[in-house]
């Protein structure tokens, strides 16, 4: 197996970018991402992209290789749109890396991007409810948030803990999230601003659930013997997995662990030979505050009912045990829902090269958490700076 | 009152139970799959209140949703609206009864008289 090197970065701020469709941000962060490695666009020699309701949003499918032709892209090239709800991104960056470790290309470029915000709430909630599974569970009219509603409410119950344990989660992410341009809230909330927001699926309120945004986000994967030919910092994929879930709630054998996140973080501990007390850095997916509680367990951070009461003592924030998500994650950046797994690599590329607005100082060793669906898939990429 | 006659798919080679519907048993890749009927105690394991729906079903909320164990057969599990009514809040580990079935899946209600323990 040939080892992987991101050579090059990319990606737009995540928000309500007004005016500017998906093919234009997706353009823009890919174009970053190539000029970020210094290579030549005829260069490449793949592209994956991750999406995940671009039809029903903005009405345009097909959308690798109409991005590959804005890009000018050549023509002997596959250029493949990958899908796995939220997961989509990591998904696509996971395939580039199988790519180029298989030796079937020596460049590939990957993506993601969402154009959510010019859509209306009900078409929005109507699209992103597709990501369940429809015939068996959301026609009861249970939701992604109502699905962490129940996870957290069983949490709670298992572990002894409260809300104000779990929404510490957004505390630390809102605070994270000031320092970083690239995310939709730059402002600081109280963990009492949090506890009496409206109740939006309970025990959740507005604060524990991260807003839809539109972004991009894109990187250049290259074999890692070339590295060095483009960049002065390069970052090595050391460990790249992917785990399947369940697609409903009730099928889940725990609860309190998503099965998908397990799974991906096993294979990408044993492909790297890293452990969890190895890691200096993670982003992780935080689409809602008990997303990152049951996450930083299911990775191995933290044992099983530690999560919570870890957030709640600062063991998370910079400085602390494990910095979890010092971008200010999805609740700060927002979730342009393909766009998000790309754009987790890139926040930890920024922190391993040393270049992050938030920085965690001397960070070596990154982990990169992705989820899709009800639990269903996941992606863990485990990164490191040479 | 336990839970009756509540709707299962049961494999018909290896007996595994699944909530309908399944195309194939998980365990034995059988298609030979019936619905039975069963009986039992059936207990919140988790629930919810749903206040933003998705758009069909505005005209609901807020609507509580529980996950429902049946105490008879460990690992079968039904996401399902659940009925309170008056002071009976919902609860983990509080005992309800099939109620139904209909376009929205599994109905329960909490169960009414003696209060829990």
């Amino acid at each position: 197996m040939r080892g992987v090197t991101i050579i090059g970065i990319g990606s737009t701020p995540f928000g309500v970018l007004e005016g500017k469709s998906l093919k234009e941000i997706a353009t823009i962060a890919c174009l970053d991402a190539i000029n970020d490695a210094g290579i030549d666009k005829n260069d490449i020699d793949a592209f994956y992209l991750g999406n995940y309701i671009s039809g029903i949003l903005v009405n345009q499918e097909t959308i690798a290789p109409l991005i590959a032709n804005s890009l000018g892209l050549r023509k002997d090239i596959a250029c493949t749109k990958v899908e796995g709800a939220c997961c989509s991104g990591g998904i696509a960056c996971r395939h580039g890396f199988l790519l180029i470790s298989g030796g079937f290309c020596d460049i590939v470029l990957v993506a993601g991007v969402e154009k959510m915000t010019s859509a209306s709430t009900e078409k929005n909630t109507a699209a992103i409810a597709s990501g369940m599974d429809w015939e068996q569970e959301g026609k009861t009219g249970l939701t992604f948030p109502g699905f962490f509603a129940l996870v957290a409410q069983r949490y709670m119950y298992e572990y002894g803990c409260k809300m104000d344990h779990i929404s510490s989660v957004c505390v630390k992410n809102r605070s994270n999230g000031v320092k970083n341009p690239r995310a939709r809230f730059r402002k600081e909330v109280t963990l009492e601003d949090v506890l009496k927001g409206k109740q939006i699926v309970d025990p959740l309120r507005l604060h524990d659930c991260c807003p839809v945004s539109d972004g991009a986000a894109a990187l250049v994967l290259c074999r890692s013997d070339w590295a060095d030919k483009f960049t002065k910092k390069p970052i090595d994929i050391l460990g790249a997995g992917q785990g399947l879930g369940t697609s409903t709630a009730y099928e889940m054998p725990n609860l309190v662990s998503i099965g998908a996140t397990v799974e991906a973080a096993r294979q990408a501990y044993k492909m790297s030979g890293i452990k969890p007390g190895d890691v200096d850095v993670v982003e992780l997916h935080d689409c809602f505050s008990i997303a990152e509680v049951v996450d930083c367990e299911d990775l191995g951070f933290f044992e099983k009912g530690r999560g919570a009461f870890a957030a709640f003592d600062g063991e998370t924030r910079i400085g602390g045990k494990i910095p979890i998500n010092p971008s200010g994650g999805l609740l700060s950046k927002g979730h342009p829902v393909g766009a998000t797994g790309a754009g987790q690599m890139y926040e930890i590329c920024k922190q391993l090269r040393g270049e992050h607005e938030n920085q965690v100082k001397d960070a070596e060793i990154g982990l990169v958490h992705n989820l899709g669906g009800s639990g269903a898939v996941s992606t863990v990429h485990i990164l490191r700076r040479r | 009152m336990a839970s009756k006659n509540i709707p299962v798919m049961r494999c018909q080679k290896c007996n595994s139970y699944y909530v309908p519907v399944k195309y194939s048993c998980n365990s034995c890749g059988s298609r030979e799959l019936e619905i039975v009927k069963v009986d039992g105690t059936t207990l919140i394991y988790s629930h919810t209140t749903i206040r933003i729906p998705p758009e069909v079903y505005r005209d609901q909320v807020p609507y509580d949703i529980a996950l429902v164990i049946l105490q008879e057969i460990p690992g079968l599990m039904f996401t399902s609206r659940v009925m309170c009514s008056g002071e009976n809040k919902i609860e983990i580990g509080k005992e309800v009864v099939f109620t139904g079935t209909d376009e929205l899946g599994y109905r329960f209600e909490l169960k009414r008289g003696m209060p829990d323990v």
